[in-house]
């Protein structure tokens, strides 16, 4: 993450991507990085307990894609993917992989840490290579992509978000597309390994300014980042 | 604040919505320009149930919501594709006369 | 501390001094004086401990002040602490080492100079401040100072250090305002049926009035305050906030409530106010002077702080709380010398006529049918004359002056309507009560207990317990049958008003206002209640009329000849109390938006500029050149100059090398299906039906109104994808606007915006080309890839094997070769890394928005939004090219074809100054206007919308909106600038630059 962070110029073995807000992340005490640079792996040695109690995780380069569109459901399940069967649902899949249904007709799969997305990058992201009525979308790109883990994550969004997402409120499966500290943003609730855990998608050019409150608002309950090796 | 209930994402504070005017039909092509005028300027500023677009930000979600304009409550709210019969034939039946002709730009209002 | 400190002594035996943990003391500083107290003190019972009745003067004559609720109901208890001017003395905590002084004092409050104002308040009669300083004019300028010097409340700290404030989201299904006997009962109740129950306090204690007060059918409230709050601490279902106000209603049952350093923003399904009711004062002559103290505030004062009230004590009543209190000073040793009610012995009831007898017992006899007319002293109480009432507010010749020091006034209770009245409750008087009642309550809110107008106990548990069920009702929790609570306690006296000739005999205590006063209002004319409180500012203090909207409302119905009902109270708006600033300005939400490029110019040096929620780069300063701080403003000459160098110097290098500029902030929105080209030409002005594939196109988008709202270049990418770009700050807008009407099209198309997905530069100049060649495998000739074509491909990473996806746009916004290169924006840094490597052999500097806009203007291109505004029409901006004649229909195109008929009155053209003005610096800047002719009569006829020094033209360049009859190409016309003074500027043909556009096509 050294050489990302100081060169003007990519070496071979990293895939040039970056998130809009690498730097802010890159710039904290960690010590490895996981798939070329993309994530964090580990932060620090009190990432376990961080994460279960109030920790963030940055997975904004972890792959996903999204699909919009009449044929979209017969599609994804073609491609052995069973959907949520009403809009603001979210299902997992036997590979991790977290499917959303965001309306009627659009649907996003977001990426598994267990094979770091492998198997969704091998969904089609070209409108070309899709069924008619069939429409990829650009959620890679449009979207950052944090989670909130550990038992005070509604505390936390409670400061952020003016919809209840307690659990007994927002159960897991559920998704709320709202607003959060004023940005549009969808978020799921899902749980690891007993973890509660908030997805967080939101505009990703305005990634920076959500990791910066999303800190603060973790500060009260002495949370913080946390690498990815928490969640495998 | 007030809440309204989206058909396709619950109750969320009225700030997440953005308003959209009333449920009303274009005129059609061949129409006057008075009612071109009308439709465009005027609205209706009286009691009664209205019908209302309305915009979800965060999931880009236009909806249809009938409101008191006395009370101000919120009656109903549902998705276009529920929209009453005759509106929506209205509106097909603008699409339809709208679409297929070719525009005359020169004609003189008299 | 195991030898208490004299103060000790002098405090009432257990069980009283529920809030004290006596083994503590604390100490803390008024005015000057050391204050030892016992840890679990108020400030002001503390003071009260030693004797200090005096805490504050009045706002208007100085007369001395001291407790009068103990609740921080009123402004006699504000005072200045450190930090914090208006804190209320008997709210807040005593804490060590606190230094604390009283407010609106010159000098100290015992000795305060300006208490003489005591002696002319016949100078200043109501609207005194309206009446007397508006003539001459400008006299008001010099008393104002004065005013505010004499009437300031408190002094704010400029140097404190904010602290941190936020606010949170709390949701409910049941909300209980108030911890009283009927909140507790309520908030039980529910729970148990399975509500989520939030039950807020204002206070530290649970319990209302079980903490504090007397009951006649309960011997032992305090059992039964411990017995509920046992319950409600150990429920599941309930969430108990303390310290913790409710400020405000608002739609839906949208509660802001204040606690420690957070504001909580709570929704609840149902909501039961218990806000209790606020004991009513007596109004006579003197009845501010310290020692003169509701009822409820002595009970408080004993219980909860232990404090000895007084030596001598005295109670005026019109209600059986003022027997309650005269058996507890009775109890706690202190003497009593009066108990007067104001009723005759026949109108009270059984349970009353027992306390009278219980007082016989102990032998303190009770005067009926008189009232205190006068109290007398200066710091403190030392006199009352007692007179018999012959009438409603008029009495006997003095009976007799009695010494004491304490006198308890129990008038009665205005219910605490502030809450429910914002909620839209109505207030209605009931004569045989002689009290307010409140009705017309809104969906999902009830009412319980004191502010109900029940005030026996038992009976205001069972009311808490009947708004439980409605409520549960409502939440389909229960379908119990509401039960009927009834309670004939009659607590307020019907006219506890006795007017004295002198005066002083107050009806608010915040703004000093007198039976007089309100009454003069009202033969000034001033009939209307809301008008009264305007012009004689009564309720307008601190206390927001908690003690003064009752008797105002009597007197002014009795002047005005009308009933209480039809007087009514003035609107209670919110904040129902004083709302600290730091709960609005602290943590706070600002979203800002970076591009993934950010860093790069900003370790360039760019001088940034807010753009929308972006930040762009304006231009980059060399090293050395970098103004920051106060030195920047574009204000400055140096940094004005710098400005200049950099623009001049960064288009001179687009114009003949090449330049990189970043244009992720555009918005972009992704049309694809077989009914794109279709919706592109329902929307867009131009037609799209037969645009062909590899080809961009100028998209103009009006309004319904005919206006012009947004513009953009259309890619084809194939029959049934478009990629259109839309403006910074209007994409937004054009996505919900596309999305708006097909969903009543139903069109098979499906619209994304992808603004945030895209990163983009503009690489611009001769050589651009050349730093692209050998970074892609598409065609970059001239044929192969010409003017205004796209393509989609890839981008070369060198040194790795990885390609990047891109769209390719040959478009000359600028003027000049040039290529857009649109790439996913993860791979946005990366991407202006590899070209500004690539262009390294050819000189490559990157380039800010500014220079972008002076490059721009010398293409004679406009900006919408700056060369438009909300009148301009396609016409007037020369874009009648870029409308279809033919389709049958886009967005606006009716209005659009209507006023393109009329004349057209204006018109947007280039002007260019002539040399001498550029020597004399004399540059118009934008919204200068455009004047008919020089002469003094002239009109204005528009505007400059654009302006700058072209080092191409070498001249002062721009666009204007001008007359028609102006717009006459080699026309002159003139443009006032700053200093008034006037430029003469010639109209020239667009664009200034390149008119061949041989460059751009390159």
């Amino acid at each position: 993450m050294e050489s990302l962070r100081q060169s003007q110029y990519v070496s071979s073995d990293l895939e040039p991507v970056r998130s809009c807000h690498y730097r802010t992340v890159s710039g904290l005490d960690f010590t490895h990085s996981a798939m070329g640079g993309r994530m964090i792996q580990v932060v620090d040695a009190n990432d376990d307990s961080r994460v279960k109690s109030a920790g963030l995780i940055d997975l904004s380069l972890l792959p996903r894609v999204g699909y919009r569109g009449k044929g979209v459901e017969s599609f994804l399940s073609s491609q052995g993917i069973a959907v949520p069967n009403k809009p603001n649902r979210a299902a997992i899949s036997p590979d991790g992989e977290l499917v959303l249904r965001l309306s009627l007709t659009e649907f996003w799969v977001l990426g598994s840490l267990k094979d770091l997305g492998r198997s969704v990058m091998e969904l089609p992201r070209q409108h070309t290579q899709t069924p008619a009525s069939c429409y990829p979308l650009f959620c890679e790109d449009s979207h950052a992509c944090f989670v909130l883990t550990g038992e005070h994550i509604a505390n936390v969004m409670a400061k952020l978000c003016a919809v209840n997402l307690r659990e007994d409120a927002f159960p897991v499966g559920h998704i709320a597309q709202t607003s959060v500290a004023r940005t549009s943003c969808i978020v799921v609730r899902h749980q690891v390994e007993g973890v509660p855990c908030f997805m967080l998608l939101s505009d990703a050019t305005a990634g920076e300014y959500m990791l910066g409150i999303l800190l603060d608002a973790l500060t009260e309950y002495q949370g913080g980042l946390c690498g990815t090796a928490c969640l495998i | 604040m007030k809440v309204m209930t989206c058909p396709l994402n619950g109750p969320r504070n009225i700030n997440e919505f953005v308003f959209g005017g009333e449920v009303t039909p274009l005129p059609d092509l061949q129409a006057p320009d008075q009612a071109w005028a009308e439709h465009t300027f005027y609205s209706y500023n009286g009691t009664g149930v209205v019908r209302e677009w309305w915009f979800h930000s965060a999931s880009g979600y236009w909806f249809v919501a009938e409101r008191d304009r006395t009370t101000d409550q919120i009656i109903k709210t549902y998705d276009p594709s529920e929209l009453a019969a005759d509106i929506r034939t209205a509106m097909l039946d603008v699409d339809r006369k709208m679409f297929g002709v070719e525009r005359k730009t020169e004609e003189v209002a008299p | 501390m195991n030898n208490p400190a004299p103060v000790f002594r002098d405090r009432l035996p257990e069980p009283m001094g529920l809030m004290l943990e006596r083994q503590k003391t604390v100490e803390f500083i008024f005015e000057g004086e050391r204050i030892t107290g016992i840890k679990g003190d108020t400030l002001g019972s503390a003071l009260l401990a030693n004797q200090q009745w005096v805490w504050s003067r009045s706002f208007k004559y100085h007369r001395p002040r001291g407790p009068l609720t103990l609740a921080g109901h009123d402004a006699n208890s504000l005072v200045q602490l450190p930090n914090e001017p208006n804190a209320l003395a008997d709210r807040v905590p005593a804490i060590d080492g606190l230094d604390v002084t009283g407010q609106n004092v010159n000098g100290s409050v015992k000795k305060d100079k300006d208490a003489v104002l005591n002696h002319f308040g016949r100078f200043m009669p109501v609207g005194f401040y309206y009446r007397a300083f508006y003539k001459p004019k400008g006299v008001w300028d010099w008393w104002e100072k004065q005013i505010r010097v004499k009437a300031g409340l408190g002094i704010a700290d400029l140097k404190f250090k904010p602290e941190y404030y936020d606010k949170a989201f709390l949701h409910h299904d049941l909300v209980v305002v108030g911890s009283g006997p009927a909140g507790m009962m309520a908030a039980l109740k529910a729970a148990d049926a399975g509500a989520d129950v939030l039950l807020l306090e204002e206070h530290t204690l649970l319990g209302g009035s079980l903490a504090y007060s007397e009951f006649s059918d309960c011997n032992n409230p305090e059992q039964l305050r411990q017995e509920l709050m046992a319950k409600v601490r150990q429920h599941a279902n309930i969430t108990v906030m303390t310290e913790a106000v409710c400020n405000a209603w608002f739609t839906d049952n949208w509660l802001p409530v204040l606690q420690g350093k957070r504001l909580y923003k709570v929704r609840a399904k149902q909501c039961i106010m218990v806000t209790g009711a606020y004991e009513q004062h007596v109004v006579f002559r003197g009845n501010d002077i310290p020692g003169v103290i509701f009822s409820s505030a002595v009970m408080r004062l004993m219980k909860l702080y232990a404090v000895k009230p007084g030596e001598r004590a005295a109670v005026l009543t019109g209600n059986e709380d003022g027997y309650l209190t005269a058996l507890m000073l009775n109890r706690q040793g202190i003497q009593l010398c009066a108990v007067i009610d104001m009723r005759q012995a026949s109108e009270l009831s059984h349970t009353e006529k027992n306390l009278v007898d219980q007082l016989h017992q102990k032998g303190v006899q009770v005067r009926f049918g008189q009232t205190v007319y006068e109290a007398k002293g200066s710091q403190r109480l030392e006199f009352i004359e007692v007179r018999a009432i012959t009438s409603p507010g008029e009495v006997s010749a003095s009976l007799e002056t009695i010494p004491c020091d304490l006198l308890c006034m129990s008038a009665g209770y205005m219910p605490a309507y502030q809450l429910i009245c914002q909620a839209g409750g109505q207030l209605s008087y009931d004569d045989q009560r002689a009290a307010f009642s409140l009705r017309n309550l809104p969906d999902n809110l009830y009412i319980a207990g004191s502010v109900n107008g029940i005030h026996r106990l038992s009976a205001v548990m069972k009311d808490g317990e009947r708004a439980a069920i409605e409520a549960l009702n409502a939440l389909e929790l229960s379908d119990e049958a509401v039960p009927d609570v009834f309670c004939d306690q009659k607590v307020n006296f019907h006219w506890p008003i006795f007017k004295h000739p002198k005066g002083k005999d107050f009806v608010d205590f915040d703004e000093d206002l007198q039976v007089k006063d309100i009454v003069n209002a009202t033969r000034m004319g001033y009939r209307d209640i809301q008008l009264v409180k305007r012009f004689s500012t009564v309720g307008m203090g601190p206390s927001q009329g908690r003690h003064s909207a009752l008797p105002t409302a009597r007197l002014v119905a009795k002047a005005t000849q009308r009933t209480v009902s039809e007087t009514g109270v003035t609107t209670a708006r919110p904040p129902l109390t004083p709302e600290k600033l730091a709960y609005m300005a602290g943590r706070g939400f600002d979203p800002y938006r970076l591009t993934s490029m950010h860093y790069r110019h900003l370790e360039l040096g760019a001088k940034m500029i807010p753009a929308g929620l972006w930040m762009r780069p304006a231009f980059y300063p060399k090293e050395g050149q970098r103004l920051t701080g106060s030195a920047a403003s574009p204000l400055l000459l140096q940094a004005r100059n710098i400005r200049n160098a950099c623009i001049e110097n960064e288009s001179l290098h687009v114009r003949t090398k090449v330049g990189l500029i970043d244009v992720s902030t555009l918005g972009g929105i992704e049309l694809r299906g077989p009914d794109a080209a279709e919706l592109m030409n329902r929307i867009y002005t131009f037609g799209f039906l037969k645009q062909p594939v590899g080809k961009t196109r100028y998209a103009v988008l009006t309004n319904e109104q005919g206006v012009v709202i947004d513009d953009g270049v259309a890619c084809r990418f194939d029959e049934d994808h478009f990629y259109v770009t839309a403006t910074t700050t209007g994409v937004d807008n054009v996505y919900r606007l596309m999305t708006f009407w097909n969903t009543q099209w139903q069109l098979d198309v499906d619209i994304t915006n992808v603004s945030s997905a895209y990163a983009a530069v503009n690489l611009a100049g001769p050589d651009s080309r050349k730093v692209l060649e050998g970074l892609t495998d598409l065609d970059l000739s001239r044929e192969g890839f010409p003017y205004l074509a796209c393509r989609e491909g890839f981008l070369n990473v060198p040194g790795c094997e990885h390609k990047i996806p891109a769209r390719f746009l040959r478009v000359g916004f600028v003027g000049e070769l040039g290529y857009e290169l649109h790439v996913p924006s993860r791979y946005g840094e990366v991407l202006w890394d590899i070209l500004m490597a690539a262009g390294q052999p050819f000189d490559i500097k990157p380039f800010g928005v500014e220079t972008q806009r002076l490059l721009r203007l010398e293409k004679g291109h406009i900006i919408i939004g700056q060369d438009t505004d909300g009148m301009s029409h396609p016409s007037e901006v020369s874009l009648g090219w870029a409308v279809s004649k033919k389709k049958p229909y886009f967005n606006g195109c009716r209005a659009v074809d209507i006023v393109m008929k009329r004349p057209q009155t204006r018109k947007l053209v280039g002007f260019r100054l002539s040399a001498e003005y550029l020597v004399q610096n004399q540059k118009p800047e934008e919204g200068h206007i455009v004047l008919s002719d020089t002469g003094s009569d002239s009109s204005i006829t528009g505007n400059v919308t654009s302006c700058e020094y072209s080092p191409t033209a070498n001249a002062i360049i721009g666009m204007a909106y001008v007359g028609i009859e102006q717009s006459e190409e080699g026309g002159q016309f003139p443009i006032r600038v700053d200093g008034g003074s006037v430029v003469m500027a010639s109209v020239v043909s667009l664009p200034f630059y390149d008119k061949e556009q041989t460059r751009q096509e390159a």
